[in-house]
């Protein structure tokens, strides 16, 4: 343990920047302000001073940190970040970004700030309630909050942590109990950089409560001509038999980072499916930590990842099997080219009294140059003898054979490298069943595959 | 490969830990604790050149300002490097045995015991052993027949004397004194252990067995054994390790190094049954051990090992994969019962080109017992055309013990490949319940099934390891259900 | 004395009954067929008496030579002389087939007082044993039942029953899977076995098994309930008219 900052007995002054902070300005770690004002409700004050307290402890995450080893910070702490202003967007500026393109109620933050005007929903069903707030978030958020797995899983996500300390702007979402809601939502979250290097920090909340239902598409990106740095959390809260699915591209600048955690926590019979594609940016993490708190849960967590030189994704995933007769699946396939480098740590927990657990993991890489790098760590921590667990790993290039045998027939070597990255991924939009947003993840994947491809044998 | 009936014919009835008995010898010890004097103590008893005990001293110096490694999944009570011996001889005439009529019948008397006849005229066909008591290589058998041939088999004490410039070329290469902390500390206080060379295109025609043995109260045991497989030659060598039951825990820290030059082959198998504590987890010991092999061009590496005692094991045999088309193996079984720790794996390092290497691990989990399996495979951008093979299966017995599976892959090259899999679950209702309608006691039922689980790596073992080792798998895991 | 009395047996399996005043006698020396349709109880009636767990009897007894084996260990059972063909053999990897079935033979020899079986006897047993039924040395070293064809699994467990020498074998459906030919092979190794000490209950869906396996006695169970018993003509009966006019009035409401 390090030394704690006095949050709860600090003044207003204080507290908003480390230049104000007369004690202790120089041991504080990066990226811990501003604070948010003092006025907030004690619950969410003890909250973020244990948040607080965890980050400063622990500091920027450093390769001699475990779950950091392969993925190196240091250069965010180099970059002149400053946080975040509270700006606009105009619908111009919304086109430039890459963000999915298909019809559905949209909702658009920049910076974690809600933007009505580029936002539309008007189309939303009944039973679902969507809620941006700058500031503080509602006192609704509070269960989601507190839920005990997801406040404890600060301990393990330091940068989940810092998120919990600052954040002062996002979203929330809630599902009525019993209600299925049709139509997928769209959010759009995008970093945008006015004056030099921003960071952010913005929270989503999501609850689904009893029985409910959602399909929720997220667009995550960068505008602006300087560096950014977005490190988001999204609280996840699932009650009993709800059902949140949600599919999730990342498309960030080449210049621009971005550590995306979820804490995800399932109730008895409840479901969770995340799908998540990263392409570009020059350090993405998806971090995902899904407890399965109730019986009969289920938990699906997926990936597809490119990265091309200068590029580093990591995808780090936790799922925790803590009731009995839960299930879980992860299956994550990357394709790197050039120098790109990428992470997969996949963590599979069956706790004491999980018994009937089904836990299985299965990661593919495909290297398509020299020079690329990827890393697998695959974990099982097991403590109860009634479960069937696996994982898997392969990492390999593109099949000679493969390739000789479609050239034999007349294919390009480029046609045919294509074919075979396409082949290699072709089953992982099979999960996806709302028509329009496949062809729209679709057309990301070849748009990033034709920019790789040609990289690798420029024509 | 081991034939079945063979070991049938073999098999006998064991109990518990029947390693567990004392020697009553005079020892000759070095004061409590651990300071330059000791370093200098043991350098003097062993006779050692002033180079040795240079770098004794500086092991000692890097050692002091390290901490101990915590990444481990494994937990105990502080070690007090200062409540423990470093060097325990039996007392013997001045100069030590000349042969086997000289050493002590006591002590001769307790490898009777453990099985392992010194006297020649009883020994298995083909077996030669160095047998290391406390800090003291006590016989080699075979050594002169061996020395005819050209291949040097002798405690690691004499070849320091009698071999300087092999020792001197050779020692620290694969392990640094600076790997880590356990292999900073063997260096500095190291007593004994083996050492093998053997000769240019040589087939060793035997198979080379040490056991070690911990028979002082308060003792570490520092062993270190050096094996050199000249260009094309060939050796298989064997270890076994036991230690008496006693309250309070030993710590054991050895280091291996295998040099597998050009065309060479070294196969290196272990039957590791320290005496593993008590059913609540009193005594035992602490193994802490450092083993890597590296293999030149087209060279081979293949590490076997029976993991079933010490009360902690903290092990990864390792393979350096340096000259282009060479190769390691390594295959595990590990079990735990009762309170026992293990964290153990292999890493293989994959730097030549069209190196390839299989990783096959087998864990058993009972009782309280946790054990991990940590391994790293790395592919190095040069190397081309490599492949691994891991598969890590793990078994758990009962609901209160523990089993993890945490594997790192570092993959560099694109034209390398890797394939890993991993499986954990428990003995199907169905097999038991089908051995049961055979009639087997339930006991004898999950020995049959788990020594079928561990078979693949038991098949690796030279026969002898292999009887014995089918043996301790059921011995092992007596009281781990009912 | 019947070799193996049932009486009045009523067991389930997670609450649910399926065997429901189950009463049956099988006396030495002869062949018992047990014939029924899906769910009638067969498979779970194998269970009981070879002391499986996972199933619960609520009522009745099972008494074998006389003693009441009801809540005896399945190896206890074992040891007394009842073997189980079981109708899918469990694969055991790594475990050879004779290691298995050396291991079995003395377990019941150190059961009975006696000592360890002499490796040359065994070997005897197991290649005339194997060669009756067709078995080839090399799947002899293979591991117990792992990628043994349907076939090769029925006719293993033929084999160890042959070397075993139980007084009581149920067979659990020794055709289903196999072809003709093996079917045959099968059927004359468990000819080979009858004798007047032994008794045997063959649980079977279909009449081509009990042409090879000529029964003394056939037992109709449905619903769990033993509903007719006949000489070996009930199974011709049965052949030609289906379940149908078996099934008791009660049941299928």
């Amino acid at each position: 343990m390090g030394t704690s900052f006095p949050l709860r007995q600090g003044s207003k002054s204080d507290m908003t920047s480390p230049a104000h902070s007369s004690r202790s300005a120089e041991a504080l770690p990066p990226f811990l302000y501003p604070l948010p004002a003092d006025t907030e409700p004690d619950w969410l004050k003890d909250l973020r001073a244990r948040a607080f307290d965890i980050y400063h402890a622990h500091g920027l995450p450093t390769r001699r940190h475990e779950a950091w080893r392969y993925t190196d910070l240091s250069f965010l702490a180099e970059t002149p970040f400053t946080p975040s202003p509270s700006v606009t967007l105009d619908r111009n500026g919304l086109e430039s970004a890459e963000i999915l393109s298909f019809s559905a109620p949209r909702i658009v933050l920049v910076n974690g700030h809600f933007c009505e005007h580029l936002s539309n929903l008007s189309a939303l069903e009944l039973g679902i309630s969507i809620q941006g707030f700058d500031a503080s978030p509602p006192d609704s958020v509070r269960s989601a909050l507190e839920r005990g797995s997801l406040s404890r899983a600060l301990d393990t996500f330091p940068m989940a942590a810092l998120n919990t300390a600052l954040f002062q702007s996002g979203l929330v979402i809630t599902v009525e109990p019993g209600v299925a809601i049709r139509t997928p939502i769209h959010v759009v979250s995008l970093a945008l950089s006015s004056h030099g290097p921003h960071f952010s920090v913005p929270r989503i909340v999501v609850h689904l409560q009893k029985g409910a239902s959602l399909s929720l598409v997220e667009s995550l990106g960068s505008l602006g001509a300087e560096p950014t740095f977005a490190n988001s959390v999204t609280s996840v809260l699932l009650d009993e038999g709800a059902h949140l699915s949600t599919t999730r591209l990342v498309r960030e600048r080449p210049d621009s980072s971005r550590i995306e955690t979820t804490l995800a926590d399932l109730g008895p019979d409840a479901r969770y499916d995340n799908l998540t594609l990263v392409f570009g940016g020059r350090l993405v993490r998806n971090e995902v930590y899904a407890t399965l708190n109730g019986a009969g849960a289920h938990a699906e967590v997926r990936g597809i990842y490119g990265a091309r030189t200068g590029e580093h994704v990591d995808n780090t995933i936790f799922v925790d099997h803590v009731a009995p007769q839960a299930t879980s699946g992860q299956l994550f396939k990357g394709v790197l080219g050039g120098t790109g480098r990428a992470v997969f740590q996949g963590r599979i927990n069956v706790g004491r009294g999980a018994s009937g657990t089904d836990g299985q993991q299965l990661h593919k890489a495909m290297l398509l140059s020299r020079g690329a790098e990827v890393d697998i760590k695959p974990e099982l921590y097991i403590y109860n003898d009634d479960v069937a667990c696996s994982h898997g790993a392969t990492v390999g290039e593109l099949d000679e054979d493969a390739l000789f045998y479609l050239q034999s027939r007349g294919l390009t070597r480029e046609v045919a490298r294509s074919l075979l990255v396409e082949a290699f991924l072709s089953d992982m939009l099979e999960v996806v069943s709302h028509a329009p947003l496949r062809e729209a993840l679709e057309s990301s994947i070849n748009t990033w595959k034709q920019d790789v491809l040609s990289a690798e044998h420029p024509s | 490969m081991v034939k079945q009936e063979t070991i049938e014919t073999v098999r006998e009835a064991t109990e518990a830990y029947k390693y567990g008995f004392v020697t009553d010898i005079e020892s000759d010890m070095a004061p409590k604790g651990l300071n330059e004097d000791t370093i200098r103590f043991i350098s003097a008893k062993k006779e050692e050149p002033e180079w040795m005990l240079a770098w004794r001293l500086k092991a000692y110096r890097y050692w002091l300002g390290q901490t101990e490694p915590t990444w481990a999944n494994i937990s105990h009570a502080p070690i007090d490097y200062q409540d423990s011996y470093y060097y325990a001889a039996p007392k013997n005439p001045a100069d030590g045995p000349k042969s086997l009529d000289e050493v002590d019948p006591q002590l001769i008397e307790t490898y009777n015991k453990l099985g392992i006849p010194l006297k020649e005229q009883e020994i298995l066909a083909g077996v030669a052993i160095d047998a290391v008591f406390d800090s003291v290589s006590v016989a080699t058998t075979y050594k002169k027949q061996l020395g005819e041939l050209g291949i040097i088999f002798c405690p690691i004490s004499e070849a320091i004397r009698n071999h300087p410039e092999l020792v001197q070329k050779y020692l620290g290469t694969v392990v640094p004194y600076t790997d880590n902390f356990f292999a900073a500390l063997n260096c500095a206080v190291f007593t004994d252990g083996s050492f093998v060379y053997i000769p240019k295109g040589l087939k060793c025609p035997m198979e080379l067995s040490t056991y070690f043995r911990i028979n002082e109260r308060n003792t570490g045991q520092f062993e270190r054994t050096l094996i050199i497989a000249d260009e094309g030659a060939e050796v298989s060598y064997l270890e076994g390790c036991t230690a008496p039951q006693r309250d309070e825990n030993q710590l054991h820290a050895a280091v291996v190094e295998l040099v597998a030059l050009k065309g060479s082959r070294i196969k290196y198998s272990t039957v590791q049954n320290w005496y593993p504590g008590d059913e609540n987890g009193v005594g035992g010991i602490y193994n802490f051990v450092t083993k890597r092999g590296i293999c030149k061009e087209n060279a081979h590496i293949s590490w076997s090992q029976v993991e079933t005692g010490s009360a902690i094991t903290w092990k990864y045999p390792s393979c350096v994969l340096q000259g282009d088309g060479s190769s390691g193996e390594f295959y595990s079984v590990a079990i735990t019962n009762n309170a026992q720790q293990a964290d153990t794996g292999t890493k293989m390092i994959h730097i030549g080109k069209n190196t390839t290497s299989r990783i096959v691990s087998k864990g058993i989990s009972a009782g309280k017992s946790n054990q991990t399996y940590r391994g790293l495979v790395k592919m190095l951008p040069g190397a081309d055309g490599a492949r691994n093979y891991t598969q890590c299966d793990s078994l758990l017995i009962g609901d209160r013990c523990g089993a993890h599976t945490v594997p790192y892959i570092e993959n560099r090259n694109p034209a390398a490949s890797i394939e890993h899999e991993a499986t954990t679950s428990r003995i199907s209702d169905d097999q038991l319940f089908y051995c049961l309608q055979r009639g087997l006691g339930t006991e004898e039922a999950i020995a049959l099934i788990v020594n079928g689980f561990c078979k693949e790596v038991l098949q690796t073992l030279p026969m002898e390891f292999a009887v014995e080792a089918q043996k301790l798998v059921s011995v092992s895991l007596e009281g781990s259900v009912g | 004395m019947a070799l193996l009395e049932i009486e009045n047996l009523h067991a389930s399996i997670d609450d649910k009954p399926i065997l429901k005043g189950l009463t049956l006698a099988v006396e030495a020396g002869k062949v018992h067929a047990i014939m029924g349709p899906n769910g009638s109880g067969k498979s779970t009636l194998s269970a009981v008496i070879a002391g499986r767990p996972g199933y619960r009897i609520t009522e009745g007894t099972i008494r074998y030579r006389g003693e009441d084996i009801t809540g005896m260990d399945p190896e206890k059972r074992a040891q007394a002389g009842i073997f189980l063909s079981f109708q899918h053999p469990v694969e055991i990897p790594g475990v050879a087939f004779t290691t298995f079935l050396k291991s079995a033979i003395n377990a019941q020899r150190k059961a009975r007082g006696e000592g360890e079986i002499e490796i040359t006897e065994f070997l005897k047993k197991i290649k005339q044993a194997a060669r009756d039924l067709e078995i080839p040395d090399a799947m002899l070293k293979r591991a117990l039942n792992t990628g043994f064809s349907g076939g090769e699994k029925k006719r293993a467990e033929v084999l160890q029953m042959t070397v075993l020498e139980p007084t009581l074998m149920i067979l659990d459906e020794l055709d289903s899977g196999l072809d003709i030919d093996a079917l045959r092979i099968a059927a004359e190794g468990v000819n080979r076995l009858r004798s007047p000490e032994r008794g045997f209950l063959c649980i079977t869906h279909y009449q081509r098994l009990l042409d090879l396996i000529v029964p003394d006695v056939v037992h109709i169970l449905v619903d769990g309930r033993i509903q007719r018993t006949g000489d070996p003509s009930l199974a011709l009966e049965l052949e030609e008219r289906g379940y149908g006019d078996f099934i008791p009035a009660q049941a299928g409401q």
